[in-house]
């Protein structure tokens, strides 16, 4: 499991990671939260329903997809926290209306 | 000097299908890539398979283009066996969108033509409604007037397909060599050709140029003209979303991974490949007319790439005037033709002679005694 390297004194800001409340830094990913909260591999693929993890943390591989404030692929490595923030992992495909 | 049976310059999908198919009939065929630098047309396609609504006043076209992609379920079943790529061929049928009454009006007749050419042979194409779009392709615009359909069309994942062929390259006893520059290229004194690539001397009985925009400057090396010239289209890819589409379109279709593609432009700006801010928005604007939903997806990738035209925009198949041996190859559907490039076409070569049904391609079309067919 991960954890936070140095005290989470930081931990300025509250998110909501599927209806529970979490202490997140400021400036801190929303891949990194769900690593922290989840565990490495929190995603479903779309493609053929296997478990997956982020792996470039740098904007480039898309592993790393979750739903922020409802909006559906976002890539969680790219998105910075705030404040109140709604997230959760993204398992399986996504509709569109 | 190295020698080989047959050398293919060009290992896009088009000289990697010549040559596949060379090397299935025991030539010893050597195939040269060319350097990072080269402009790449294969790597930057949509992806269709596509028959209906071709080949206007060039029934051979209609036909070649109808003979591939009745092959190729069984080619890339064949390309899968041998390379272990899979390159996701689906004959889902296709959807040609018209937006606009007139459009619509202008594309019936075309279809009409198509089918007065095509006379006892059939034509399988059908014109649909509006609705009957919404049916095939849920969340239609309103402004699609209308369109056509036919079961012959398909989609294929080019990347894969060039993969494959790639990966089937050495199964059949034919090598790729990365990094080429053809320098020169010379008959050779008792038969053949030599070539000077990237300073090394290359012999061989046969050649076939395929190298896209590069067959124009290295069939200029044995006197010939192609005039094939660059013609740019920019592509938007959107996020996955779940299964929507079942069937391809001509310009909007979803991969089986999720992905929306929608494509492309059409602009004559020399070798410019890069993607601009004015094509991007005219291939969105486009993609959202036709189906509205669009706009609530966002778009994770987009690039430029360039068609390889003729002036008629049909392919080139020629042996080059005064060179027995040397073929020229150069097609805008690269992609849709890739299994007789490979079978009919490569078996053709292989036996020193193009057959008379394909002489509807060489390119004494284009000379001034000829009338040109706009495609």
């Amino acid at each position: 499991m991960l954890r936070y390297c140095t005290e989470p004194e930081s931990a300025a800001i509250t998110v909501v990671v599927e209806g529970q409340p979490v202490p997140a830094h400021v400036d801190e990913s929303v891949a990194a939260v769900l690593l922290r909260v989840f565990g490495a591999d929190y995603r479903i693929s779309s493609v053929d329903g296997g478990t997956r993890a982020p792996y470039c943390l740098m904007g480039v591989c898309f592993e790393c997809l979750a739903e922020v404030d409802g909006v559906p692929n976002r890539q969680g490595c790219l998105v910075p926290v705030r404040e109140g923030m709604v997230i959760a992992r993204q398992l399986g495909r996504t509709e569109v209306d | 000097m190295k020698h080989a049976d047959v050398i293919v310059c060009g290992a896009g999908v088009i000289g990697a299908a010549v040559a596949y198919g060379l090397a299935t009939h025991g030539r010893k065929t050597l195939v040269l890539d060319g350097p990072d630098t080269a402009k790449r047309a294969s790597r930057g396609n949509f992806g269709l398979v596509w028959v209906h609504g071709k080949g206007l006043g060039m029934r051979p076209y209609a036909r070649w283009s109808l003979a591939s992609a009745d092959q190729y379920a069984d080619f890339a079943a064949e390309l899968r066996e041998r390379s272990g790529v899979d390159c996701s061929f689906r004959r889902t049928g296709g959807v040609w969108l018209t937006l606009g009454e007139r459009e619509f009006a202008g594309h019936k007749q075309l279809i009409a033509r198509l089918r007065a050419e095509a006379g006892a042979e059939g034509y399988r194409a059908e014109m649909l409604s509006r609705d009957d779009i919404d049916r095939l392709m849920p969340g239609v615009g309103p402004t699609v007037a209308g369109g056509s359909w036919s079961e012959d069309d398909g989609e294929v994942n080019p990347l894969s397909l060039l993969h494959a062929l790639h990966g089937a390259l050495p199964t059949v006893g034919a090598m790729r060599c990365v990094d080429c520059t053809v320098n020169a290229i010379e008959p050779a004194s008792g038969g053949g050709f030599e070539l000077s690539v990237s300073g090394e001397r290359l012999g061989c009985e046969q050649l076939v140029i395929a190298a896209g925009l590069g067959s124009k400057p290295l069939a200029a090396m044995l006197g010939m003209n192609v005039p094939v010239r660059p013609d740019r289209g920019q592509i938007l890819v959107t996020e996955r979303i779940a299964p929507r589409f079942s069937v391809t379109s001509n310009y909007v279709r979803q991969t089986p991974e999720g992905s929306i593609l929608i494509g492309a432009t059409s602009e004559n700006v020399g070798e410019d490949d890069r993607v601009d801010r004015t094509g991007l928005c005219n291939v969105a604007r486009l993609g959202t007319t036709a189906f509205p939903f669009l706009k609530r997806l966002r778009v994770v990738r987009s690039w430029g790439a360039l068609r390889v035209l003729t002036p008629d925009g049909y392919p080139i198949y020629e042996e080059v005037p005064d060179h027995p041996g040397a073929f020229v190859v150069t097609a805008h559907s690269g992609i849709t033709l890739a299994a007789v490039h490979a079978r009919r076409l490569a078996t053709a070569i292989a036996a020193g002679q193009l057959p008379d049904d394909l002489a509807a391609f060489t390119s004494t079309r284009f000379h001034s005694d000829h009338v040109a067919i706009l495609h």
